[in-house]
C-alpha cells in the first residue's frame, strides 16, 4: 500500500478525517516499531519510539511533500532521526541490547515452555534466537550512525541512494559508513564464532 | 588495484553498488589476490548473518496491542490542549499575575488568623460604655446576671486577661490592647495585627 492509497489517506487526514490517521498508523506501525527495535535494541524503547514517531507524524504530516519522495522514506527519516537523537541522549548501548536479549529469552520461554520435551521443534527457534542475539550484540559495537546504515541496508534492503536520502548525507558517506560498519561486524562476529567453537570443543576434550 | 583499495570496495561489490569501471578493476584484482577473495567471502558470510539476524530479531519483537489506544489517548489530550483557551499575555505578566494572586491569598489567610486577636481590641473600642455598664449592674440584676455572666464568659474565652484587670481599657493605651489579647498569633501576622490596631486607634 504505497502511492495513491497512502496519498488518499493523507489527504483525508488533512481534510480532518482522523480515521485516515488510524489507517496510516495500522499500516506503518510494524515498520516503524521494528526499525526502531533494530536500531535501539530494546522493545520498551521501540514502543516509546513508535509513540513519538507517530505523534511527530500527526503534527507534521502537512509538511510531507510527495514530490520529494515516498511516504515510507519520509517515515524512515523521522524514525531514524528519533532513534539517533534518543541514542545521543542516553548512551547505555550495551545495557539496551542485553535487555533486548533478556526479552527474547522471556518471550522464548513463553512461547516454548517445554523446550526439553520438544527438542526437534525448538532447535530451529533457538538457533534463530541465537543468531538474532549475536547480531544485535555485534550491532551494539557500532556507533548509532553506523548502525542506522546497516539496519537500513540489511533489514529494510534499501539502496545506497535511498539510505543517503533518509540520512540526508552523500552516497559517499553511506559507502564509507557501511564499509567501516561491516569490517567491525566481521571482526566481532568472527571472534564470537571462534569463542563458541572453543566452548563446544571443551566438553568433547573433557570426555575423551 | 592494490589490496587496501580493493578492501574498500568489496562490500559495495557484494551489494551490487559499484560502478562499472571499479567493478572490472576489482574483478581483475580478485582473480590474482587470494587474500582479498577470502576477505570477500568472509564479508558475504557476515552480510548473510547480519541480514538473517536482523530479520529474526525484528520477527521476534511485535508492537504492543495497546499501542494505538495509547497513541489515540495522547492525541486526544493534545487536541484538548489545542482547543483550550490560553492566555496570550507574555510569560512575565502571567508570572506577575501569579505572584499577586499569591500575595492576595496570603493577605486573606493573614486576615483570618489575625481576626480573633483583634476582637478583644475592637469590642471595648466599639462600645466601651456598654461594657462598663454591664459590669456595673451585673450583681444587682439577677435575671440579667445570667446573660451578663455568659457574655463575660464569652469575652473571657477570647481575651481572659483584660477581664482580670478591673479597670476598662483606655484608648490612649494601644500597647495594652495588644498585651491584653492572649490569643496566640503567628509571628508574621503579629506585625499585621500591630499595624491594624495602630490604624484603628488613629482612626478613632
Amino acid at each position: 500500500m504505497e502511492g495513491n492509497e497512502i496519498l488518499q489517506l493523507i489527504r483525508r487526514y488533512l481534510a480532518g478525517d482522523e480515521t485516515a490517521f488510524a489507517a496510516l498508523f495500522h499500516q506503518y506501525n510494524n515498520l516503524v516499531f521494528k526499525t526502531a527495535y533494530v536500531l535501539l535494541g530494546s522493545k520498551d524503547e521501540a514502543e516509546d519510539a513508535l509513540q513519538e514517531v507517530f505523534l511527530n507524524v500527526h503534527r507534521s504530516l502537512a509538511s510531507y511533500q510527495p514530490t520529494k519522495g515516498a511516504f515510507s522514506t519520509w517515515l524512515y527519516r523521522i524514525t531514524v532521526n528519533h532513534c539517533l537523537s534518543w541514542k545521543r541522549k542516553r548512551r547505555f548501548l550495551f545495557f539496551s541490547f542485553d535487555e533486548g536479549h533478556a526479552q527474547h529469552q522471556r518471550q522464548h520461554q513463553r512461547q516454548y515452555p517445554s523446550v526439553e520435551l520438544s527438542m526437534h521443534h525448538s532447535v530451529t527457534h533457538e538457533e534463530q534466537v541465537e543468531v538474532a542475539d549475536q547480531v544485535l550484540k555485534a550491532m551494539s559495537h557500532l556507533s548509532p550512525k553506523l548502525r542506522a546504515v546497516v539496519a537500513l541496508r540489511y533489514y529494510r534492503d534499501l539502496s545506497y541512494a535511498e539510505i543517503a536520502t533518509i540520512l540526508n548525507v552523500p552516497i559517499g558517506t553511506v559507502k564509507s559508513r557501511l564499509c567501516q560498519a561491516m569490517e567491525t561486524l566481521r571482526a566481532v562476529l568472527e571472534s564470537t564464532a571462534a569463542e563458541s567453537v572453543a566452548q563446544d570443543l571443551l566438553p568433547r576434550e573433557a570426555k575423551s | 588495484m592494490k589490496c587496501h583499495e580493493a578492501r574498500q570496495l568489496l562490500i559495495h561489490y557484494s551489494n551490487g553498488e559499484i560502478g562499472r569501471s571499479e567493478r572490472e578493476l576489482l574483478q581483475a584484482h580478485l582473480t590474482q589476490c587470494e587474500s582479498c577473495f577470502r576477505h570477500l567471502q568472509s564479508l558475504s558470510n557476515v552480510e548473510q548473518q547480519v541480514r538473517a539476524g536482523l530479520h529474526e530479531a525484528a520477527d521476534l519483537a511485535e508492537p504492543s496491542s495497546m499501542a494505538w489506544q495509547e497513541l489515540s489517548h495522547r492525541l486526544a489530550g493534545r487536541r484538548r490542549e489545542r482547543t483550550a483557551p490560553h492566555s496570550s499575555l507574555p510569560l512575565i505578566w502571567r508570572l506577575m499575575g501569579g505572584v499577586s494572586a499569591t500575595i492576595a491569598l496570603a493577605a486573606v489567610v493573614g486576615a483570618v488568623i489575625v481576626t480573633p486577636s483583634l476582637r478583644p481590641a475592637h469590642t471595648p473600642l466599639d462600645s466601651p460604655s456598654t461594657q462598663i455598664t454591664t459590669q456595673a449592674h451585673a450583681p444587682a440584676d439577677a435575671t440579667t446576671g445570667l446573660e451578663s455572666a455568659s457574655s463575660v464568659d464569652a469575652t473571657q474565652m477570647i481575651a481572659p486577661a483584660p477581664r482580670k484587670k478591673t479597670r476598662p481599657l483606655l484608648l490612649s493605651e494601644p500597647d495594652s490592647f495588644l498585651q491584653a489579647s492572649q490569643v496566640r498569633i503567628e509571628p508574621e501576622s503579629e506585625f499585621v495585627s500591630q499595624i491594624s490596631c495602630y490604624y484603628c486607634l488613629r482612626m478613632r
